[in-house]
């Protein structure tokens, strides 16, 4: 059993073989066309029971493990690599590991007739290498090298069909979006350096050191700077997770394939952002300036990310932002010091998200590529399996007792009691949540089909993982809350003393599911089948408002606006300035080497006389310096 | 002296060390037979002699192995009656020049075939002049010297014009001679005046007696530096003493310019070390005359390589260019900064040598060497491209090459010798810029422009000399190695300066070698 607890690191290395054999098979066409599936499934399907195996070999205390190497030598400053599991880890691995294995499979079906299957393969096992990376990243720098390779995946997967411009344009969208964000982590990450350059034990910015490292880095910069730092740092997970206002690549990143939306921008990598901010929550929790922040954008992005949900037609759209708000809601928690709540919720949400985005995945499938809400509905008679797997998804997320959303989303809710207007944006966004949630399941799949084609229910292999995905989506809430006589979450992870009280709070509970049931009831009327209220109507009614969720509170116009009107302007003032001013300068210099090479060329005249001449008088003008100077 | 038997002579007077020049001579004089007693040849028969040479010469550079391994040197030998000197800086002169004679004799195989009927002569005389550079290169006499360097000349004179039939061989063979004996007979005068002062030819002898003048100001010495650094700067190709090269290196076959241009400036550079270091190292006005040439050559070669439209011209001027730079390890003299002139020495045999391998290959194909036809060459010939780019890069001094390395120790050894020194390393840097505008300019023609009509004209089927296209490679092989793998290349560079340090006489051996 120690073998496996040493060996942990195989863990990433399974995809990469994967990966790398894909890669070379097809290249040098040795490799089934067909083939990829079997490869990486089978890698992560190894993951999986790797990780299994060495949970049960780790107990029964689960003290962290961390071991490092040294990797990169420069100056004084050592880099190491190494890996380094603790109960968040382990939770990420696990959901990695088991929400990749799934989709892995779905893929199979959907992507079956794509001209790309080998290069959607080669990019997924890329992408698990890269994720699985990240989590068991030792110290904060190597986790910033794997931080980087996730985006590149999810740069190559939304951009996977790239001969469409639209993909094309999300794709660099994203690119640029999370560019901002990493900017900002490296900044912090540097500065986190600077500040505690000599002072490393051991490897220097591994996690284990970390605590300590905040206490010095706090003496070191004051207060001011430390949390300057802390939200340098925490611009990385604000791109990485979509908060606001650096969100806006996340709904454009819907142009992936389906299985992607579901793995990389539902339910692993923009986690990782929450994760990053549980792995620096020692440098967070001294600031009490940056935790407030990261509350408060959280919030505002749960809230703003709801709103603009109920408008959307599209409906990988509506799941999009949907997803934003989740994750505001852990980022939310994160900020106010519920971090078990948060990685509780992180969990859930993987499960239930996951599945919803394939159960959208089957349904545009069998709508032969229709993403149109509009043109959906009545789907139930035609996909019984989706419409189930979805609707047990759309209870999960609205938290209604006793699927797993209940669960997490209320205790963060709860936890936030201390904040009022936290609170009151928890439990407003929560019936915002049920309300679009319900609208998305009712206009997709009751009422009558109002599209052309013939749905169909999807193959086996698309919706064995969605019922397989719809048991923890309905039961791990439950399971790990405590009610049960079985540990509850909190008893696994949990950082410290806890900074708020935890566990569930049944005045809360019920406050925020009369939300939810609110939100219900009217999605219910204005979608369902008596359709007592008329959505056009109430669109007319509240214009001005309606404009504004419709546009999406404007930040893409915004962002338009500012590169438009203050970046361009800019750039052609530094490109004027490049071409007149330093081209000037140089191009003067080059005309001048020019026009003096053009006038000793002329000394070159073919007359070997005038050579001779011009030799003796060398001779003679370096005999009177010699004589000059000596 | 003729009662002893004439191995005892051999064996006292070290001739073993002369194996490599005697293979030479031999192969010499086969292929001379061969050729005079055969006027009318076939190309086939050509072929057998140029294979001849060249294996005349591969065997010459395993007996200079050979000899190097069997008896190591550790001390400096004295051969020939103290006219020779066999030290590891000799040797590793005489390897770079027969390296480059053998080189030369490989890419101009087919460049001959082409453009002349009479093609083994050449051969001969490329021997010839390799056998006086290797004497220049280990002579410790006055004599040797000059008879060494005529060796050397005089078959470059008539390398020179070895297209007789052309007016501008013609035409460049006799400038170069007129400028030449100029030359020689400034110099036999500087050299009669130092046996005025010193009374003897031997370098040792010399050395001891020019200590009296050390730190005084004597006219007759000045007069004889000039005069030596006058005729040394011909040979060198340094400015002021350059206007021969481009009207010669234009006019001349290319492969002679190849040659000159690196055995040639080879050699000279080896008696110019050994000469300054060895007779004239107490005597810092050396320092001045030479900073005056390296700055100006720097600045003429690369100024006006700038306004060339001829790939051989520019290559001219940018060897004039190379020569400042390398002058700059003179000017300060200290033993970092030779060696590093010496690996300088050794990295720009290669790469010049390939640049003009390159140059030959591609006027072969097209008959043509101005520089825009040079355009879109890639499209035809990749591997062409590639080889010359290589070269072209290391020349401009671009990482990853070892024309980096060289610039790399030369400019760092001459900054790091004292503040005075900086200005010479920031005008060569300068330069290196300015430097980049035409190698680069070439690079980018070939890459991204059009096809010229020229290169159009270059047919699919057109052969390649395997010979040339082995040394090509072969100098591009040697280009990346020594940037990837510099040190040990430097170490053996060191150990040569060294040796040649000991040679001085004692009295003086703090003066120069004690500066850092």
């Amino acid at each position: 059993m120690t073998e496996l607890i040493q060996n942990i690191w195989l863990i990433p290395i399974y995809p990469l073989i994967a990966f790398a054999i894909i890669v070379l098979g097809r290249w040098s066409k040795i490799l089934p066309q067909k083939s990829g599936a079997a490869l990486v499934v089978g890698s992560t399907f190894l993951g999986l029971v790797h990780t299994l195996l060495f949970l049960s070999a780790w107990g029964p205390h689960y003290e962290p493990i961390s071991v490092s190497a040294p990797w990169l030598h420069a100056g004084s400053l050592t880099l190491s690599m190494g890996y380094y599991i603790d109960a968040a880890g382990m939770l990420m691995l696990l959901i990695v590991t088991s929400v990749s294995l799934l989709i892995q499979i779905y893929t199979h079906g959907y992507m079956y007739h794509d001209p790309g299957y080998s290069r959607f393969y080669a990019y997924l096992a890329l992408f698990n290498f890269s994720m699985l990376s990240l989590v068991l990243s030792s110290n904060l720098f190597q986790m910033y090298v794997f931080w980087e390779m996730v985006g590149v995946s999810s740069y190559l997967l939304i951009g996977f069909w790239f001969t469409r411009p639209s993909a094309a344009a999300a794709a660099t969208k994203a690119f640029l979006m999370n560019r901002i964000g990493d900017f900002g982590l490296l900044t912090g990450i540097l500065v986190l350096l600077y500040f505690t350059w000599n002072w490393w034990p051991g490897p220097v910015l591994s996690f284990t050191d970390m605590s300590g490292a905040a206490q010095v880095a706090l003496h070191a910069a004051g207060p001011v700077g430390f949390t300057i730092m802390a939200l340098l740092i925490f611009m990385g997970p604000v791109a990485k997770s979509a908060q606001i206002p650096l969100h806006t690549w996340l709904p454009d990143a819907m142009e992936g394939p389906t299985p992607i939306s579901a793995l990389i921008h539902a339910a692993t990598m923009v986690a990782a952002g929450v994760f990053l901010i549980a792995r620096m929550y020692p440098v967070f929790t001294i600031s009490p300036v940056a935790m407030t922040v990261i509350a408060w954008v959280g919030g505002i992005t749960a809230f703003v990310a709801a709103t603009i949900a109920i408008t959307q037609v599209d409906i990988k759209k509506a799941l999009a932002y949907s997803t934003m708000s989740q994750l505001g809601y852990m980022v939310m928690a994160m900020g106010i010091g519920a971090y078990a709540a948060g990685l509780f919720h992180l969990m859930t949400h993987a499960f239930f998200k996951a599945m919803l985005f394939l159960c959208s995945g089957s349904v545009i499938h069998g709508c032969h590529d229709e993403q149109d809400m509009r043109k959906m509905g009545g789907l139930w008679k035609h996909m019984p399996i989706t419409a189930a797997t979805y609707l047990v998804g759309t209870i999960a997320i609205t938290g209604v007792l006793p699927f797993s959303g209940f669960w997490s989303k209320d205790e963060i809710i709860g936890a936030s009691i201390s904040q009022p207007l936290l609170f009151a944006i928890g439990v407003v966004t929560a019936g915002l949540t049920a309300f679009y949630m319900f609208r998305t399941y009712f206009m997709t799949f009751h009422g009558e089909y109002r599209g052309h084609s013939h749905p169909h229910e999807s193959p086996k292999v698309m919706w064995i993982p969605l019922v397989a995905l719809a048991i923890p989506s309905a039961l791990i809430g439950f399971a790990l809350s405590g009610q049960l006589g079985l540990p509850s979450f909190e008893h696994f992870v949990h950082y410290g003393v806890s900074l708020v009280e935890n566990g569930p709070n049944f005045a809360v509970m019920g406050l925020s599911m009369s939300f939810a049931i609110g939100g219900y009831v009217l999605a219910w009327l204005m979608y369902g089948s008596p359709k007592l209220i008329s959505p056009e109507r109430l669109k007319t009614t509240f214009s001005p408002l309606y404009e504004l969720l419709w546009n999406k509170w404007y930040f893409d116009n915004a962002y338009f606006w500012i590169a438009k009107n203050v970046y361009l302007p800019f750039a052609a003032l530094s490109a004027w300035f490049d071409r007149t001013i330093i081209d000037g300068i140089v191009g003067l210099t080059a005309s001048t080497v020019n026009a003096s090479g053009g006038a000793l060329r002329t000394l070159q005249n073919g007359r070997v006389q005038s050579y001779l001449m011009i030799f003796f008088g060398a001779i003679l003008t370096l005999a009177i310096v010699l004589m000059w100077i000596v | 002296m003729f009662d002893l038997s004439s191995l005892t002579v051999m064996s006292q007077q070290n001739l073993f060390y002369l194996l490599p020049e005697g293979i030479l001579t031999l192969g010499l004089l086969v292929v001379l037979c061969l050729t005079i007693f055969n006027p009318k040849k076939t190309s086939e028969e050509n072929y057998a002699l140029m294979q001849v040479s060249l294996i005349t010469v591969l065997l010459a550079l395993s007996a200079l192995a050979w000899t190097f391994l069997r008896v190591p040197v550790i001390t400096p030998q004295k051969a020939a009656y103290s006219s020779i000197t066999i030290d590891m800086f000799g040797y590793l002169m005489r390897m770079l020049i027969l390296l480059g004679a053998g080189v030369t004799i490989a890419i101009s195989h087919r460049f001959l075939e082409k453009n002349t009927r009479i093609v083994s002569d050449f051969y001969v005389l490329i021997m010839g002049a390799s056998l006086g550079g290797m004497l220049l290169a280990s002579s410790n006499d006055l004599i040797m010297v000059f008879v060494a360097l005529e060796t050397l000349s005089i078959t470059s004179y008539i390398l020179a014009g070895y297209f007789r039939r052309t007016i501008k061989s013609a035409e460049a063979s006799l400038k170069y001679l007129i400028y030449g004996g100029m030359g020689t007979a400034v110099f036999l005068f500087g050299l009669s005046l130092v046996y005025g002062l010193a009374g003897s030819t031997n370098f040792q002898d010399i050395g001891i007696a020019l200590v009296h003048y050390h730190g005084v100001v004597h006219p007759t010495l000045i007069v004889i530096m000039l005069m030596i650094v006058a005729a040394l700067g011909f040979k060198l190709s340094a400015a002021p003493f350059h206007m021969w090269a481009p009207d010669v290196y234009e006019g001349a076959p290319t492969p002679v310019s190849a040659f000159l241009s690196v055995v040639s400036k080879t050699a000279a550079f080896a008696i110019t070390i050994r000469m300054l270091l060895i007779l004239f190292s107490g005597f810092a006005e050396w320092a001045v005359i030479w900073g005056i040439l390296a700055v100006l050559s720097m600045i003429i070669g690369n100024f006006v390589a700038l306004k060339q439209h001829n790939a051989k011209r520019l290559l001219a001027y940018s060897t004039v260019a190379h020569a400042g730079y390398m002058l700059l390890g003179l000017v300060v003299g200290t033993s970092v900064s030779v060696s590093s002139l010496l690996f300088y020495l050794v990295t720009y045999l290669f790469m010049n040598l390939g640049a003009f391998a390159a140059v030959i290959a591609f006027s072969t194909l097209t008959q043509t060497d101005e520089i825009t036809a040079f355009s879109g060459l890639v499209q035809k010939r990749p591997w062409l491209t590639f080889g010359f780019s290589i070269c072209l890069l290391s020349l401009t001094g671009i990482p990853i090459t070892a024309g980096f390395f060289a610039k790399f120790f030369l400019f760092q050894s001459v900054a790091l010798a004292g503040p005075v020194y900086i200005w010479l390393v920031i005008i060569a840097l300068l330069n290196s810029t300015i430097s980049m505008a035409y190698y680069l300019n070439i690079i980018r023609l070939m890459v991204v422009k059009e096809p010229s009509a020229e290169v159009e004209a270059i047919s699919d089927s057109a052969p390649t000399s395997s010979a040339l296209s082995t040394a090509l490679s072969f100098c591009v092989f040697a280009t990346l190695l020594l940037g990837i793998f510099a040190s040990p290349f430097y170490q053996f560079t060191t150990l040569s300066v060294q040796q040649l340090a000991q040679q001085r006489p004692m009295v003086i051996s703090q003066a120069i070698f004690q500066k850092k």
